[in-house]
């Protein structure tokens, strides 16, 4: 066939009858029919599977990612946020979640919620894996049965989720050191707790703190129970020596409390949750028995109170019964004069009553005790605590030999006479002496003594003038005086020797003496046997 | 017929698509070629019908083809869902400015367009309107062309799921809207076939 041949349309060839299989409505409308159901079974379980929307609030949504950043219990998803937008007020961040379905009944009033991110404390490490993942909202399942969708969202991961079993208890401190959320609590060494709030209660001004203990160990918390603050080192110098205690290195750095009960306690019926507790500054107070009765006494003390502080000692006879409370100083305009009172504590239970089951006297009144102990000498007294540290504590004794005393019992608190301490006896003696020695005429005595002085140099010159003439004239006549005594002495010897001639005079004369003696004894003898011959004279001769 | 147009259809003739032998149809527009016994048919039959259903179902499933997550990353602690757009925004914000046109392009603008388009068609020809028929066939001839391209996500969708399954480290799964995209992609194609352009120049001659 010639392509360029027109076409003859007619001697084309008829087709043949085609497939003839035609239904009504064409078969391509399934199609649009599955697809509508697809989507349709899409969309109406999405719209099954949406779970409530909540909103938490944030100081910051620091680490919150919209379409990102996920809520997880027990890591398991249950929410992805939706929008992350500004308070009205700006103060807060606003997150809007979207919960999972079968979240739903967690949703109630206490549910709580908290940004997971990198942790680096003290006490341990946490949310390592959200440097890899990113921040994700932590979620804890409230208790209470009220559904809620607003909540607003803990800064810092809770201390206690809220299916740990264990017990709440309420610690009020005064102070609180280096306690924070998270610190923990030990049980003689072994951590059973941690404080998982604190706050400042503003009526009482006072640090409120929760701790949680976890179960079994909460059976251990009686009403008798005490807390003490465990932190850092409690180093005490007392007589015994030094003694460091401390709970662990972590609580060193992080601060910790610890809970005993007395070895006398008789209680073992554990607490109630809730049951408020007194945190005490350490071991030794927090195991004191409790004063619960106390008296106040003031003192006026004439001496300086430097090394006295609040705080420290009231002694009796060396028995700590009570401690100063307050110093302070008062002016009086009438006779223009400081005072400077001291306020005691006394805890009379410290006290105690000797054979009190067997006295049938009622207990005295405290207040007539005092009067009659005053009576007696009863006094106050500043003394020395330690030479070292000048700490001065407050000395309660008898001093018999004190004038009587009467205590105004009308004016509360009550003054008791003081006297002065050892230091200031001590002092007002020195005192004394200086000035006796400021009244010495001191001037005076110093002329003198210059004039004394130049006379005295005068008299050594002329000494020295004398000396010296001594030795030019006197010397040398001494030495004569002495050659001629020398001459003097042998001639004396040579005259006393056996040889000389002396000695021969001598015996001479001494037998002429002997001589005589006997003519003497004879004369006696005569005498004695004739003593008329004195008066008649010696008879002639017999014939 | 159209304006100015001598169509083999107003003369009853046809030519089979599979042998390219001419025929004479008789009364009906179907019948089977004389030459080799394939189905020949002077305009493709119901036409716009099949390319309306086609369509619709197409419209239908953009929706979660959209809305739906395509992709599920998981890498180390993390697990993600992307869906088409938010791809897109990541591909933008992380700097890949040429990545994210050309994804948005065959991903969102010319999926879209072809349903516009193709309704446009279908609409038009269907109330027999003269409205600029020589645009609206350079339209369809676009339409035609460009149809294959915007299975793009898909395959990377494929390449990426097949390549990225470091089990511990990464996986890459893909979500449901991925099928429904592909399902829009696949039934424009089919729509855009299912549509005999010449019917626009039938109806309008009519």
């Amino acid at each position: 066939m010639n392509p360029e041949d027109p076409v003859d349309i007619d001697a084309l060839p008829v087709a043949g009858p085609g497939a003839t299989h035609r239904t009504p409505i064409p078969l391509v409308w399934l199609i649009p029919i599955v697809a509508a159901v697809i989507g349709g079974w899409i969309a109406v379980h999405s719209i099954l599977q949406r779970g409530p929307a909540i909103t938490v609030s944030f100081a910051d949504a620091e680490g919150i990612e919209v379409g990102k950043t996920k809520v997880r219990y027990k890591n398991v998803d249950l929410g992805l946020v939706r929008l992350v937008t500004l308070a009205p007020d700006h103060h807060s961040v606003k997150v809007a979640i979207d919960m999972v379905k079968s979240a739903e009944p967690f949703l109630v009033k206490g549910t709580r919620f908290w940004i997971v991110r990198p942790r680096l404390g003290t006490t341990g490490v946490s949310g390592i894996g959200t440097l890899l993942s990113g921040d994700y909202l932590g979620m804890d399942i409230g208790t209470d049965r009220d559904p809620a969708r607003q909540f607003v969202g803990l800064e810092a991961p809770p201390v206690i989720v809220g299916d740990a079993p264990g017990r709440e208890y309420v610690l009020e401190a005064h102070d609180l050191g280096s306690l924070g959320i998270g610190a923990p609590a030990y049980f003689r060494h072994i951590q059973v707790g941690r404080v998982s709030s604190v706050a400042f209660d503003q009526s009482d001004h006072e640090m409120v703190l929760k701790v949680f203990v976890s179960a079994p160990y909460d059976q251990l918390v009686t009403s008798d129970t005490r807390f003490w603050h465990a932190s850092g080192l409690d180093v005490a110098v007392n007589s015994d020596g030094v003694r460091v205690q401390t709970e662990s290195l972590a609580t060193i750095l992080a601060g910790g409390l610890a809970f005993d009960s007395p070895v006398d306690t008789s209680n073992s019926t554990a607490a109630a949750a809730e049951t408020r507790f007194r945190l005490a500054e350490n071991r030794d107070a927090a195991m004191k028995a409790p004063d619960n009765i106390s008296d106040q006494y003031l003192l006026y003390f004439n001496e300086s109170l430097r090394g006295l502080s609040v705080g420290a000692t009231v002694d009796f006879h060396g028995v700590e019964i009570g401690e100063v409370v307050a110093m302070n100083v008062e002016y009086d305009r009438a006779t223009a004069k400081f005072a400077f009172p001291v306020l005691i504590n006394v805890y009379p239970e410290r006290i105690r009553a000797r054979y009190r089951s067997a006295s049938k006297m009622p207990l005295m009144d405290t207040h007539t005790l005092v009067v009659s102990m005053v009576e007696h000498g009863f006094r106050a007294q500043l003394r020395t605590a330690s030479l070292l540290t000048g700490k001065l504590y407050v000395a309660l004794d008898f001093f018999p030999q004190e004038p009587v005393a009467h205590l105004a019992t009308d004016d509360l608190p009550l003054h008791l006479p003081t006297i002065p301490g050892n230091l200031e006896e001590l002092q007002s003696t020195v005192t004394s002496v200086a000035q006796k020695l400021d009244q010495l005429p001191l001037g005076a005595i110093a002329s003198k003594l210059n004039v004394a002085a130049g006379s005295l140099e005068r008299t050594l010159a002329t000494t020295n003038q004398l000396m010296s003439r001594l030795d030019a004239e006197v010397v040398p006549a001494a030495a004569g005086a002495l050659t001629q005594a020398r001459q003097t002495l042998a001639q004396t010897q040579a005259t006393l020797s056996p040889e000389g001639s002396l000695q021969g005079d001598l015996h001479d004369s001494l037998s002429s003496v002997a001589r005589a003696a006997d003519s003497l004894r004879t004369l006696a003898e005569y005498l004695d046997a004739h003593p008329e011959s004195l008066l008649r004279g010696k008879p002639a001769d017999p014939p | 017929m159209g304006p100015g147009v001598i169509s083999a259809c107003a003369y009853g003739i046809c030519a089979c698509d599979t042998c390219g032998s001419h025929c004479r149809l008789r009364t009906r527009r179907v019948g089977a070629c004389p030459t080799c016994g394939a189905t020949v048919y002077a305009r493709k039959p119901r036409s716009l019908v099949r390319a309306a259903a086609l369509l619709i179902a197409a419209v239908i499933l953009y929706l979660p083809a959209n809305l739906l997550p395509i992709m599920h990353t998981a890498t180390a602690g993390s697990a993600e869902d992307d869906t088409i757009m938010s791809g897109v925004v990541a591909l933008w914000s992380g700097g890949s400015w040429p990545l994210a046109v050309l994804v948005f392009c065959a991903s969102i603008v010319v999926p879209t367009l072809k349903l516009v388009a193709l309704a446009l068609l279908i609409v038009t020809t269907h109330r027999r309107a003269h409205w600029r028929l020589r645009e609206r066939t350079e339209l369809y001839r676009l339409i035609e062309w460009i149809g294959r391209w915007s299975m793009l996500d898909v395959y990377v969708l494929a390449l990426l799921v097949a390549l990225v399954q470091l089990d511990a480290v990464a996986t890459i799964e893909p979500g449901p809207g991925a099928g429904a995209f592909a399902a829009v992609v696949v039934l424009t194609v089919l729509s855009a076939r299912a549509f005999d352009p010449r019917l626009m120049w039938d109806r309008a001659g009519s």
